[in-house]
């Protein structure tokens, strides 16, 4: 009887620590789909910076003019915290970009094709994971904002090839140059929440010269309008970096914004025990429209809530055994454990008695040492 | 299981062990024989550019449209057709190449302009019969004005002389006056004493004129009354039952006769009881003296009256006499002495002075308005001159469009390109239609961009500009000026391009304008430059030989970003010209980690 209890014990305990590890597997392989969210790690590889995001309402006020002031409000609370940036180098990274509207692309030959532009500033391209088919990113530093990145969605619809960078595009009658292609969304999460249309990213400086198509002046600042703003803040102590930015919008932006920190959002504990709010999901109170690769990571957000609770679940039985068996052992080896504290304690003393013989032998050899020399 | 176990052949135990022997043996080898491709199967595959050395230009790129700098524009002065059109866009015409044929048409210019011609002769002729400038009612009114002043002035000099007669008679007026007021008191006491002798009521009339006839009145009076009362005793002694007596007083009854009445001469035939025929004699002797008396009285009182009246209607006549010569005198008087004459010397100088100065404005205003009417009248003879012209210019320009109507080829008067044709055949034309345009080919065309303020600064006056969309091969252009965007607000600059070469105005041309150059000892692809928190760093190829082969792995290099264009980073580190330089790699490569090289 007792060994069939053994042996059901051994095969539940068998399955769910496979259960714990096929999950886990399973956990990683989604939270890595999500590249999005590693530019912190890429940007540090030591860990100490935490990638934010913040996502504001359409109607928030957010604009290009308001990114000086969060970075300096940043720039802020590092120096408070004796953090400075360095020559040559950037402390802290930021992009910016909000959706801009759909419009016809047109090539130089008959090729056309919907596609869903997207104004970007700032360091955009290195905080998104794309792979880059062809030619290179634009920049805010390039002498003409005229670049424009494609996916290769669109660089096939207008010229039926991905090596398209450095030929032009017309957006309303207003030329561009494709700067580079990048691979199309590819996990099914990105998939889903990209659509079908293609993609084209385009400097806010360059969309300057579509105002008139787009009946946008210079006057109105919906051309300016940021609605995704993005950074990686060197995090010293926890949630440094995400203080420092929800701190800046949480009076002046309130209920028009939602800050994550990307760095930690898949981390297992902060999934798990995030379960019993899981239902809030469901819940949609807010004018908040995130862009698709928000949108993907909040679905593998989702998915892993629910892994890594069911993670912690398959490790609940095996502990119990762990701790059944301990109980047991200890039990059972009471006299095993008095004849092992004897032995431990005569072990002590004698390595503590030779210890004291090679003490006393080296202070010996010293002392005959110093007579030795003292003679004449 | 225990059974099972020991129920196992030895034999078949040992063939187990073995087999599982080889078969671990054999993944041992296979795997010692492909463990290099697996491995490299596992590793990152990546792509690899060499970094070069050379030039590297930033460039700005702009598009605008070409323009002529001189154009030709061909056009019609008439209404006319169009009959052939002998060029097109495009097509290059010498001076004197015939570029259109028009046809003579019903020209509607022609009959308005004749029209026109017949209006303005008539407005011409009207203006001739304009009549001339009249100004007798003016004048009529200063020569009056003069008579009244030379009359002022003549009374003014009259009165001035006959200042001492005036004054005499002036007195004399004044005596007659005070004469004729008297008489005409006189006049009235007069009457009033007349109309009282008339009526025999003398309580209003003037007693310095009535004389005695008051107390011959009062005598006259006192007899009447007198009589009366002996009238009345005597008929009193003869009344009893005397029918006579009854009848005279019930005659007069109690109030004193008005009327001279006679004592009865016969005694009534009854006397009255008491008294005596004696007494009653007495009494008729007594009554017919009053009698007597009372005739006398009124006979002298009548007589006096009568006298009196006569005497006061001679004074009345000869009151009124005078008075008439008095009136007539003081009317003379009043009629020769006028209000004028009645003035001082004073107001009449200001009467003269008023009167000159009513002269004198009449002059001026007549002067004025003969100014006035002379200006007018050298503007209506420009006027005439104006229409006389304007009709010579009808006259011509009718000439002109019935010599026009004649035209039947329209020629170029310069060599170039025509740019636009605006007309197609059998379309009437309107004057001053732009028929076609030709560009000037000779003076060469130009090209406008609009570029940031900024980057204007990097490029200077000469610099020549890659023709993106330089079809022919031939178009070149320079940039030959820079200037401010003049739009209000604007920070731009604009780039002023000469264009020549095998193209047409109104064509756009896409440029790329190098803005500053220089030669870099390390290039490498834009891409393959990224950044973290330690700066920029690209990845380069090393190779480790082993016996299986060459194993690569990444290296990083920290790098400096001197320069960018679109494709290229000149960089600067550690790191020298021919070094491979991952560009693309098929999944994330770090530092240190092995890799494999794409296979060409």
């Amino acid at each position: 009887m007792k060994n069939k209890i053994r042996k059901i014990i051994s095969v539940i305990d068998l399955i769910s620590l496979t259960g714990f590890i096929i999950l886990s597997v399973i956990g990683n392989i989604l939270a890595d789909s999500q590249g999005y969210n590693k530019s912190g790690g890429k940007w540090d590889s030591d860990g100490n910076y935490s990638q934010i995001s913040c996502f504001l309402t359409e109607d928030s006020g957010f604009t290009r003019d308001s990114i000086q002031e969060i970075q300096a409000s940043i720039l802020d609370s590092l120096k408070k915290a004796s953090i400075v940036p360095e020559e040559n180098k950037t402390l802290v990274p930021y992009a910016y970009s909000s959706y801009f509207g759909n419009s016809t692309v047109r090539c130089d030959i008959s090729g056309r094709s919907e596609a869903e532009i997207t104004a970007v500033g700032g360091d955009f391209f290195i905080f998104r994971d794309f792979r880059l088919i062809d030619g290179a990113y634009f920049s805010e530093s390039d002498l003409m904002q005229d670049g424009a990145v494609i996916d290769r969605n669109l660089a096939w619809a207008l010229y039926g090839s991905e090596k398209v960078s450095g030929m032009n595009i017309y957006i309303d009658g207003v030329k561009f140059y494709i700067s580079g292609v990048i691979e199309n969304p590819r996990t099914k999460p990105e998939k889903k929440c990209a659509g079908e249309i293609p993609k084209i990213y385009l400097s806010y400086d360059g969309l300057k010269n579509l105002n008139t198509s787009f009946g946008i002046s210079e006057e109105n600042t919906d051309f300016k309008k940021v609605t995704c703003y993005e950074c990686i803040c060197p995090n010293p102590v926890e949630n440094f970096a995400y203080n420092a930015v929800n701190d800046y919008f949480k009076d002046t932006y309130k209920y028009k914004y939602s800050v994550v920190n990307n760095s930690e959002r898949f981390e297992p504990s902060e999934r798990a025990g995030n379960f019993r709010n899981v239902s809030d999901y469901a819940v949609r109170d807010s004018s908040l429209k995130y862009p698709y690769w928000e949108n993907a990571s909040r679905i593998v957000e989702f998915k892993l809530t629910f892994i890594y609770f069911y993670r912690r679940i398959c490790l609940v039985f095996p502990v119990i055994t762990i701790i059944w068996l301990i109980v047991i052992l200890w039990q059972k080896a009471e006299k095993y454990r008095k004849i092992l504290a004897e032995k431990a304690i005569e072990s002590i003393n004698k390595k503590i008695y030779e210890h004291k013989q090679k003490k006393d032998i080296i202070n010996n050899q010293k002392h005959n040492k110093s007579e030795g020399e003292n003679l004449p | 299981m225990n059974d099972e176990k020991e129920t196992l052949d030895p034999v078949k135990r040992r063939d187990i062990i073995k087999n599982i022997l080889i078969v671990f043996l054999a993944v041992l080898l296979v795997l010692t024989f492909f463990s290099n491709t697996i491995m490299n199967k596992s590793l990152a595959e990546i792509s690899t550019e060499r970094a070069m050395s050379g030039k590297l230009t930033e460039r700005i790129r702009g598009s605008g449209i070409v323009e002529s700098n001189q154009s030709y524009e061909v056009k019609t002065d008439g209404n006319k057709v169009i009959n052939t059109i002998m060029i097109k866009s495009g097509k290059e015409v010498k001076k004197g190449d015939v570029l259109f044929t028009v046809g003579g048409k019903e020209s509607t210019d022609l009959t308005d302009a004749e029209s026109a011609l017949a209006v303005l002769e008539l407005e011409y002729q009207k203006a001739l019969l304009t009549p001339d400038a009249d100004y007798s009612a003016e004048n009529q009114a200063i020569n009056s004005a003069r008579d009244e002043l030379n009359t002022a002035i003549a009374k003014r000099d009259n009165a001035i002389a006959n200042q001492g007669n005036v004054q005499e008679a002036k007195n004399n007026y004044s005596y007659n006056k005070n004469q004729l007021n008297s008489l005409t008191k006189l006049q009235t006491k007069l009457q009033s004493v007349i109309t009282a002798i008339d009526t025999d009521e003398y309580s209003m009339a003037a007693a310095e004129y009535t004389g005695e006839i008051i107390a011959l009145k009062n005598n006259l009076t006192d007899a009447e009354s007198a009589y009366n009362t002996a009238y009345s005793e005597y008929m009193q002694l003869i009344s009893g039952g005397n029918s006579r007596y009854d009848e005279y007083s019930e005659k007069n009854p109690t109030e004193p006769e008005t009327e001279t009445t006679s004592v009865p001469t016969e005694i009534p035939t009854v006397p009255v009881q008491n008294v005596s025929t004696e007494e009653i004699e007495n009494a008729r002797i007594n009554a017919e003296e009053k009698e007597s008396i009372r005739d006398n009285a009124k006979a002298e009182y009548e007589n006096y009256k009568y006298n009196l009246r006569a005497d006061l209607v001679n004074q009345l006549a000869d009151t009124e006499n005078q008075i008439d010569s008095l009136n007539i005198m003081i009317s003379d008087y009043e009629n020769s002495m006028d209000m004028d004459s009645a003035m001082s010397i004073d107001d009449l100088n200001d009467i003269v002075q008023a009167k000159q100065t009513a002269l004198e404005e009449l002059i001026a205003n007549l002067n004025k308005t003969k100014s006035a009417d002379e200006n007018q009248a050298k503007i209506d003879s420009l006027d005439l001159e104006a229409k006389k012209q304007e009709i010579d210019r009808q006259k011509q320009k009718i000439e002109k469009l019935k010599k026009e109507n004649e035209v039947t080829e329209i020629k170029s008067k310069y060599d170039g390109v025509v740019s636009s044709v605006n007309v197609k055949p059998d379309e009437e034309t309107i004057p001053d239609m732009v028929l076609a345009v030709i560009d000037i080919t000779s003076e060469g065309y130009t090209a406008q961009i609009t570029v940031d303020a900024q980057k204007a600064q990097k490029i200077k006056k000469g610099t020549q500009a890659e023709v993106i969309n330089n079809w022919s091969g031939n178009v070149e252009a320079v940039v030959t000026d820079i200037k401010s965007d003049k739009t209000a607000g604007s920070r731009n600059k604009i780039l002023v391009f000469s264009v020549t070469g095998d193209i047409e105005s109104g064509s756009g041309i896409d440029l790329s304008i190098p803005c500053g150059n220089g030669n870099y000892d390390v290039i490498v692809p834009k891409s393959a430059v990224y950044e973290d928190k330690n700066g920029k760093f690209v990845l380069t190829v090393t190779s480790k030989s082993s016996p299986l082969g060459n194993r690569y792995y990444a290296e990083r290099i920290d790098v400096e970003v001197l320069s960018s264009d679109e494709v290229s980073s000149a960089v600067q580190g550690n790191i020298s010209q021919g070094a491979y330089i991952i560009t693309t790699a098929s999944k994330p490569v770090s530092p240190k980690d092995q890799v494999r090289m794409k296979d060409n």
